[in-house]
């Protein structure tokens, strides 16, 4: 078994000390950052969303092997810029205007940086300016929207709106997600996708952008 | 009716409740010692926290129009579910219940150490707890009511089923829930948010359910955290 496949399954495992142990270790023998970062960490995350997907693992084994993967990273992210290395792609991310819940877009983060992608989190109660402005900014592709209840998901709408109006139509993809956000509601406001859980959300992003 | 802060509430935060908001949703599933550790620690860390209080009133209802509740005071509750389940009741107990702050900002200090599975496994120990405070209250209103041969309809809170969010407003106007440190955002949505607001009927005529499954009585089948007991 390579050492990299090392790498992967204790992430799998969420055995943290063990990852940045391993992580060091592949460092020190001049393996190359992205190769580690790729075949080790990621793809130990990728098998973890997978089983998740598959009911074979519950929330609490997903967050264990995110903190397994966070210790590999820490040793990683100072070399990545040197490396060369990019992330595979930038997504704005946050809960719409006046909605405080941050649990569901917290493990969505979690997951979207466990697959290699760079998360520009907005936080909470983000009003549709913050969203355009944050894509402005950083130059994202994509912006994900959450909200928990009825009285907050119009702005889902809104904040679509601004973007087009900012002239971003097609340039910028949307995804939402939330307790009681829908398929339906995505397709009635125009969303380009809808995700119901933190591990679809990582699949429906990179189709978005044409990465799978 | 008076209003009456309810104090001394015991809470239970029950394993298996916890678990199942994490997704494991058969009774008995076997953990691993890791994950076992992670629950025992956020529910320990979970009763060192919590701040449970309630706040209580009981309101007359006037007249049944429609899908429209209309209540002493003017005030109007709109809910087909709502109308439905209290058709018979004379009165309407409300309660606002909450476990304070305390725990949801230590969830969000966890989040932001990268402590993952400590965090989202106390946000649960979090959202267990202030149901059993609503249970509480739920209960003390059944013992109440039975005093004198009243019964008690099904617990229903605004945001659920068809029962519009924006009927906070409604519930937040007849209970000072500021007094116990609760407060409606413009968008209805409670601060802190381990808070339940919830509404039950009060009638001789009810079917009388007291404490029962609440989401018995909401049309969201697809929801994921939908109790099936």
């Amino acid at each position: 078994m390579s050492e990299l496949q090392v790498i992967a399954d204790n992430v799998i495992e969420g055995q943290a000390d063990k990852v940045r142990e391993l992580t060091q270790a592949a460092l020190d023998r001049g393996i190359k950052v992205e190769e580690i970062l790729n075949e080790g960490l990621i793809a130990g995350m990728g098998m973890v969303g997978e089983k998740f997907k598959r009911e074979e693992i519950y929330l609490p084994e997903v967050l264990f092997a995110a903190r397994a993967m966070k210790a590999g990273m820490g040793l990683l992210e100072p070399l990545l810029a040197d490396a060369g290395v990019e992330s595979l792609g930038k997504i704005v991310l946050g809960t719409v205007q006046g909605d405080v819940h941050d649990i569901g877009k917290n493990l969505v983060t979690i997951m979207l940086k466990g697959a290699g992608f760079e998360v520009i989190d907005l936080g909470t109660d983000t009003p549709p300016q913050r969203f355009v402005d944050a894509v402005k900014e950083h130059q994202a592709p994509i912006v994900g929207m959450s909200a928990l209840v009825g009285t907050t998901m119009p702005f889902m709408k809104t904040t679509i709106e601004a973007l087009e109006e900012a002239g971003m139509k097609g340039r910028v993809k949307t995804i939402i997600g939330g307790a009681i956000v829908t398929q339906d509601y995505a397709d009635k406001i125009g969303a380009d996708a809808y995700a119901s859980d933190a591990a679809t959300a990582v699949d429906k992003v990179k189709r978005l952008l044409g990465l799978s | 009716m008076a209003i009456e802060v309810l104090e001394g509430i015991q809470v239970n935060i029950e394993d298996s409740e916890v678990l199942r908001l994490q997704g494991y949703r058969k009774r008995g599933q076997e953990l691993t010692a890791v994950i076992q550790d992670i629950l025992d620690k956020a529910i320990g860390e979970g009763y060192r926290l919590i701040q449970p209080k309630a706040i209580y009133t009981e309101v007359k209802v006037e007249e049944l129009e429609g899908e429209e509740l209309k209540l002493e005071n003017g005030l109007t509750l709109r809910g087909k579910n709502a109308v439905r389940a209290w058709k018979h009741a004379h009165h309407l107990g409300v309660a606002v219940c909450t476990i304070g702050s305390a725990l949801e900002e230590r969830v969000s200090e966890l989040f932001l150490q990268g402590e993952y599975p400590a965090a989202l496994m106390l946000d649960s120990v979090g959202s267990v707890a202030v149901e059993s405070v609503a249970d509480y209250a739920n209960y003390f209103i059944c013992q109440r009511a039975s005093t004198s041969a009243i019964r008690i309809g099904p617990r229903l809170s605004p945001g659920y089923g068809k029962w519009e969010l924006t009927d906070q407003r409604v519930l937040f106007a007849l209970l000072p829930a500021e007094k116990i440190g609760v407060q409606l955002t413009e968008q209805f949505l409670m601060v802190p948010r381990k808070s339940i607001s919830f509404c039950v009927g009060m009638g001789k005529e009810l079917a009388g359910e007291g404490i029962i499954n609440p989401c018995r009585h909401c049309g969201m089948k697809g929801c994921k955290y939908r109790r099936l007991a």
